[in-house]
């Protein structure tokens, strides 16, 4: 392929560095997420990177309004290179009237190619001169182009950083505790189990073996608290490696009495051992009629067996808490469809992979239409790209090499510029619920 | 008033005030004894008032389980036909309330045995919440069990106590009978496949 601008190493040689920087950026970004985790959120590392992103636009715009007059001179500059190209086109275009009255035959048409290649050799070389006197005289412009240049290729590298970052913590929040870690943890029971309610009254949740997320125990604290204060269930939710004899109902039962969970009786106890398999429901004395031992029952079976079966503890829980609020309110209950499709994707502000994904690669594409509406407007573009340049029309093909060039220097390409208190209620409970193993 | 007067005053309004005191602390532990013997009966209840779904249930697969269904509802009539008063619960009267009972939880043993050898009966959704509703009932039995028996500990205790043993004595409060754990619950059932 033909090219005008044979700058041909030194833009492969920048492309590669290019890539070598965004992978890397990629790859430190993803380990930096995981360390990070827990102290970076994936909104706050958007808000970052657009407000840096906003102000490198913002100065380099200003900048450019210093040199207006440059700017409109190039605009003049680039109207005469394009009156070289399409000279240059004219001229192919000749050629190929000429070359079709004539008698065909390939020595013919080799003497056309030759001369094609002479007209392009004239075009690449005026265009070259052009472009090199202009570069000569116009140093400030030059340093504005390079400026631009790498102020877009810093936010497209922290773009593409962000997004490795972002999805850094998130594999970092689906990763669950190692089970080796796990298999050496404490064996839980009501008298050695942290309880968070006791000090935070907005803290139901007790995951002391970190099998679920911090999103997620997030997530069901705030579901927790609104059966609290809307419907006056006061809870424990409890996600432990282990139980002491891998008792899930003495524990369930014990907590509830040991920490009296419910105001007026009225308290609920999730206990689940997660390496242990084992589950169990405690409802408090007053209670029981309104969620039955069948309905807890047909809760674990709906929500957390599935989950806990497919080893997705975050979705387990969190669907189980959304059922029991949906329950409690006699609303429509979460979907097993919607759990298998989303599951611990979901996080604390209810943002998936997915559009945190498709957010930033929104936010890639807006950067490079941005950068390429830029460059046009700055006549940039115009000086590398004049316009489409005519292929050699008489080219034979040999093998798998194409014809001649669309002009597309690959130099430029990537543009030019641009609590409450805690403590539970007092409740008690005599053994309603229900348990089970999966 | 002379000063033996004053001292002989001030011991009976000692021992007065020990003996409401003591007499208060035993009728607490009592009533708190016999509000866990309610809760016993009501769980028991609860589990008597599952047998008749859980016999139709069972009758509509296995209608020719004669003997298993019958022997459910004549455990379940002798188990609800023995009520213990709280304040006659003596060893004799618990024991027998117990055996009932525990024919009861036999006979309905041998009835959840049986579904196992239907298939359909035994993927019938209702008798799987039965079932459920049964271990659920189960559970609260034990938890009962257990609640009353440490209540009646706190109250044998209390009242044998010294002195609050010659109070008892003169009130008539009788040392409580305890659950004692079933002949051969201490032994692993033996699962054969």
């Amino acid at each position: 392929m033909n090219l005008p601008f044979s700058n041909k190493k030194t833009s492969t040689s920048k492309g590669c560095l290019l890539t070598i920087a965004i992978v890397v950026a990629l790859i430190l970004a993803v380990g930096l997420g995981r360390q990070l985790y827990g102290s970076v959120s994936p909104a706050m590392l958007l808000l970052i990177v657009v407000a840096v992103g906003f102000v490198i636009i913002y100065l380099l715009n200003q900048r450019t309004k210093n040199f207006s007059a440059e700017i409109d001179s190039l605009k003049e500059k680039r109207a005469e290179l394009i009156k070289i190209g399409t000279k240059y086109n004219k001229d192919v275009k000749q050629l190929e009237a000429d070359f079709r009255s004539e008698k065909k035959s390939s020595k013919i048409r080799e003497d056309y190619s030759n001369k094609y290649e002479q007209i392009y050799n004239n075009y690449r070389a005026e265009s070259q001169a052009f472009i090199d006197q202009w570069n000569a005289t116009h140093s400030n412009e030059q340093r504005l182009k390079g400026m631009w240049q790498n102020g877009i290729k810093t936010c497209v590298i922290a773009l593409i950083a962000a997004g490795g970052l972002t999805m850094g913590i998130k594999m970092r929040e689906a990763e669950p505790t190692g089970v080796a870690a796990l298999m050496e943890s404490h064996m839980w029971n009501a008298e050695n189990i942290p309880m968070p309610h006791m000090k935070d009254g907005t803290k139901y949740v007790s995951n002391p073996d970190s099998i679920l997320s911090p999103a997620i125990v997030d997530s069901i604290d705030h579901i927790m608290h609104r059966l609290d204060t809307n419907l006056g269930i006061e809870s424990a939710v409890i996600v432990v490696g282990h139980i002491d004899n891998e008792d899930a109902y003495r524990m369930a039962q014990d907590v509830g009495n040991r920490y009296g969970v419910g105001r007026d009786d009225r308290g609920l106890v999730i206990v689940v051992g997660y390496l242990d398999h084992s589950y169990s429901f405690a409802t408090g004395d007053k209670l029981e009629a309104d969620l039955t031992d069948l309905e807890t029952n047909h809760l674990a079976q709906d929500y957390l067996i599935p989950s806990m079966k497919a080893e997705l503890p975050d979705s387990g829980m969190l669907y189980l808490a959304r059922g029991v609020y949906a329950l409690m309110e006699g609303k429509e209950m979460p979907r097993m469809s919607a759990l298998s499709a989303s599951g611990s994707d979901d996080d604390s502000d209810g943002t998936s992979d997915t559009l945190w994904l498709i957010i930033y690669a929104s936010l890639l594409v807006a950067l490079l239409i941005y950068s390429a509406h830029k460059s046009h407007k700055l006549g940039w573009a115009g000086l590398s790209y004049p316009m489409f340049i005519a292929t050699n029309p008489f080219h034979i093909n040999e093998g798998s090499s194409g014809g001649g060039s669309w002009g597309g220097g690959s130099s430029h390409s990537s543009g030019g510029g641009f609590s409450s208190g805690g403590g539970y209620g007092g409740g008690s409970f005599s053994g309603g619920g229900s348990s089970g193993r999966w | 008033m002379n000063k033996t007067t004053i001292i002989v005053i001030a011991i009976v309004a000692v021992i007065a005030f020990w003996c409401i005191g003591a007499y208060n602390g035993m009728v607490s532990v009592e009533e708190k004894a016999t509000t866990e013997w309610a809760k016993v009966q009501s769980s028991y209840q609860r589990r008597a008032d599952l047998v008749p779904n859980l016999v139709n249930t069972v009758k509509g697969y296995a209608a020719h389980e004669k003997e298993t269904l019958e022997g459910v509802v004549a455990a379940r009539a002798k188990a609800t036909s023995i009520n213990v008063d709280a304040s006659d619960l003596t060893p004799e009267k618990l024991q027998q309330f117990q055996a009932a009972q525990g024919e009861l939880s036999q006979a309905l043993g041998r009835l959840i045995a049986v579904g196992e050898a239907y298939p359909d009966l035994k993927a019938n959704e209702n008798f799987l919440d039965l079932q459920k509703q049964l271990e659920g009932t189960e559970n609260r039995i034990n938890e009962a069990r257990n609640s009353f028996n440490k209540a009646v500990q706190d109250y044998n205790i209390k009242i044998r106590k010294f002195p609050n043993s010659i109070l008892a004595g003169i009130f008539g409060f009788d040392k409580m009978a305890k659950f004692e754990a079933e002949a051969g619950a201490d032994k692993a059932p033996d699962v054969k496949f």
